[in-house]
């Protein structure tokens, strides 16, 4: 092993890493936000009055308020005791999710009428794909205009309506009243206040920990979501871990979708027949517990999670309902809620377009499906699969460990010799080949790989019979027969293979690849050695 | 691995048990081409370790002979050959582990890919840094496989490595000594086909190995 400690000796891990992932593809959405969506419940629901202030609290701390009390200073996070301080006229009402989603069914049918595709992901805030709606209605402004007219119109609640590129541009957007042109987010979401990422995903699972996450990074000095963005991510990995990518993702307006082509192995979806039929609302948990438990393990079981969740209803009249929530930072338990609050939202009829009969079938499908570990959200953590969960958490202990630059993930790409067809990605960041490895590549070097791959490939000496230098010629042909590789005696070689790439660009490439076997330490070794720009050097090690 | 060793027929049903495991187990390593073996006896009769002895046999051969005795747990040393080392590391990689390669900055990933081991579940640490044991502990905590090298640890590192595999089940790779390690293999020749001048390239090795199994079942068992 002395030649091969010999050339480990000489490596670095300098050079082991690649620039910046390719972009992956970004969604067009449109956000449609009810600002106050609790206050607004309780009021539409009879729980408060329509002429006072009111302010949604649970036990502790306030959830939401109206505009008159935000205009008498109160605000969400405050105690319920500087509420009522600051604005004694204000009317305090318990904090319910499932009257906050029940009623905002009324809406999402609404929107759904109008534009395709909606999902959910917080009572008061659904979005919906924007390419083909504003197409059809002639323009982003024209599809927002049409929104807010109708939204007023039918359901008595004031909406703000905004398109953007992913999802955190869109719900600030939709904030601003903005249709952000395509490719313009990220310049878009750079200067604006580093709290907005918190005020925009409020209510998803990850709420107090993002709170957090925004008072490290404003005590580390990160002022506005560009520079967020612009740290780089095996840093965010490194000292935020999974949910410091998933944030720096979203400001990035990076979410990652399902690439086109991938094709699900196949269905994930669970179902239950309802005998007797259910019409009453306090069989709805344990229904919606169960399916949902259902589904979680049925994806564990393959190593999936997923990003959308799909529930459908058949009533006794065999009319159909059918609600998607994008499941944005939820754990299982999340989704059982979800599924309860939807059932709920159908079934007491407040949105006005009750059931025509009670349920007899309930089916959850899981949507945007992707392996463990390599999807956008964190649902599960970091992936369903418990092996990944367990080395996420080992890698990201390691980085800490060794720093920056400590741990990567080696991806398969396309190329032509062993190097490059393996890019070596920092931990946390993109693991994007950044060339097809499906194409044929022709003058590709023959397998088997070299087991070592030199990070730094040193310069070795190849001469002929005459001790002469072996030089590659304007034909990268050989100038002689190659005899010795230093002072080794070469036994045999194959080759050459000339590479010729991109010789019209500035990455231009011309090397000539070949294979010696050498006599060393009283052993026969099988090297790669490759030629370019005059200089001879050792590519790999068949050892 | 587990094989019927409890049976109520009483001892001569079990000596046929044991027989029946034992020609399985020889058939097996013929296959994967064992030419020599030698087993060594333990305590009250049963053989403690087998030495077993390939010559020009493909690396899969190896990886087949080594597998069965390279239970969750415990330690391989390879020495004398990155190519064994992969096939040895990509044999045992089972459909939902994830692997660590750790301190070979120079692996040939794409020749451990070929080999068996699934690099979208796979992460490489060049460097051991300043602390390689503390390094090393959370890779075995963490990772099914961990395929380690360039480690030079005290006998007192090795014995509290080996006591955390044994605790999470996993399997560690060594390239180059690990004191008692149960799984040894010594690759004395990697023979690549003759390359003849300006002929055909190099192609799939054959090996010259020594191998050391200890514990398990096998041949060495009486």
């Amino acid at each position: 092993m002395a030649l091969i400690d010999h050339l480990l000796v000489a490596q670095t891990q300098d050079g082991l890493g690649e620039g910046a992932a390719a972009s992956p593809p970004k969604r067009r959405l449109l956000a449609v936000w009810i600002p106050d969506w609790p206050a607004a419940a309780a009021i539409k629901v009879g729980a408060a009055p329509t002429d006072q202030p009111v302010v949604v609290a649970d036990a502790r701390r306030v959830k939401a308020v109206s505009a008159p009390a935000r205009a008498a200073g109160v605000r969400r996070g405050m105690k319920r005791r500087t509420a009522s301080s600051l604005c004694p006229t204000a009317v305090i009402v318990a904090s319910d999710l499932t009257r906050d989603a029940q009623v905002f069914e009324e809406v999402a049918i609404l929107v759904h009428s109008l534009v395709p595709g909606v999902e959910l992901l917080r009572p008061g805030l659904l979005l919906c794909p924007a390419v083909y709606a504003s197409r059809y209605h002639g323009s982003d402004e024209a599809l927002m205009e049409h929104l807010l007219t109708e939204v007023a119109a039918n359901t008595g609640v004031e909406s703000w309506v905004g398109v953007a590129d992913g999802l955190l541009a869109a719900i600030l957007a939709a904030r601003d009243g903005l249709a952000i042109p395509p490719g313009e987010s990220p310049d878009y979401l750079a200067g604006r206040p580093l709290r907005d990422l918190g005020v925009a995903l409020q209510g998803t699972a990850h709420g107090e920990d993002l709170d957090v996450l925004m008072d490290l990074l404003g005590r580390l000095g990160i002022r506005t979501l560009g520079d967020f963005a612009s740290l780089p991510t095996h840093n965010v990995t490194e000292r935020f871990g999974s949910l410091g990518v998933w944030a720096q993702r979203l400001v990035r307006a990076e979410d990652v979708v399902p690439q086109a082509g991938h094709r699900l192995p196949q269905e994930f979806n669970t179902w239950v027949d309802l005998d007797p039929p259910l019409n009453r609302l306090e069989l709805v948990q344990p229904v919606a517990a169960r399916l949902a438990e259902e589904l979680h393990t049925m994806l564990v079981a393959h190593g999936q999670t997923y990003d959308r969740l799909r529930i459908r209803a058949t009533t006794e009249t065999c009319e159909q309902l059918e609600r998607t929530w994008r499941l944005e930072g939820v754990d299982s338990n999340g989704v059982a809620d979800r599924v309860r609050w939807q059932l709920e939202g159908w079934l007491n009829g407040r949105s006005g377009l009750a059931p025509s009969g009670p349920l007899t079938r309930l089916m959850l499908e899981a949507e945007e499906v992707h392996p463990a570990g390599v999807g956008s959200t964190r649902l599960w953590g970091a992936g369903s699969n418990h092996a990944a969960v367990r080395a996420v958490r080992g890698a990201d202990r390691v980085h800490t460990i060794l720093g920056g630059q400590g741990v990567y993930q080696p991806v398969a790409q396309g190329g032509r010799d062993p190097r490059e067809r393996i890019r070596l990605v920092g931990w946390g960041d993109e693991t994007i080949p950044l060339r097809p490895s499906d194409r044929p590549w022709p003058g590709a070097i023959p397998d088997p790989p070299p087991s070592l791959v030199p990070a730094q490939p040193p310069a070795v000496e190849l001469t002929d019979p005459q001790g002469q230098a072996i030089e590659v010629n304007s034909a990268l042909e050989l100038s002689g027969c190659p005899t010795r590789l230093g002072r080794n005696r070469i036994k045999g070689w194959a080759g050459p293979w000339p590479v010729v790439e991109q010789w019209w660009s500035r990455q231009a490439k011309r090397c000539v690849y070949l294979q010696v076997q050498v006599e060393a330490d009283n052993r026969e070794r099988a090297a790669l050695l490759a030629c370019e720009g005059g200089r001879w050097r050792l590519e790999g090690l068949y050892d | 691995m587990a094989l019927p060793l409890a049976v109520s027929a009483g001892h001569g049903a079990q000596v046929g048990v044991l027989d029946r495991a034992r020609q399985a187990l020889r058939a097996a390593e013929a296959r994967a081409g064992v030419t020599a073996i030698r087993g060594g006896r333990g305590a009250k009769g049963c053989a403690s370790s087998s030495r077993l002895k390939l010559r020009q046999a493909a690396l899969s051969q190896l990886a087949d002979a080594v597998a069965p005795r390279f239970v969750p747990g415990t330690v391989a040393q390879v020495t004398g050959s990155t190519a064994a080392l992969w096939a040895v590391a990509g044999a045992v990689m089972g459909s939902e582990d994830w692997c660590a390669v750790a301190g070979l900055p120079g692996a040939g990933l794409l020749a451990a890919e070929s080999a068996g081991l699934v690099l979208s579940r796979t992460v490489l640490v060049p460097q051991w840094g300043d602390r390689p044991p503390r390094v090393l502990a959370a890779l075995v905590d963490a990772y099914g496989l961990v395929v380690a090298g360039g480690l030079k640890l005290t006998a007192g590192d090795m014995r509290r490595i080996e006591a955390r595999l044994r605790f999470t089940q996993g399997r560690l790779v060594v390239a180059g000594r690990w004191t008692l390690a149960p799984v040894v293999v010594d690759v004395k020749q990697l023979i690549t086909a003759a390359l003849g001048e300006n002929q055909r390239p190099v192609g799939e090795p054959l090996v010259d190995a020594d191998l050391v199994l200890k514990g398990g079942f096998g041949n060495g068992i009486d």
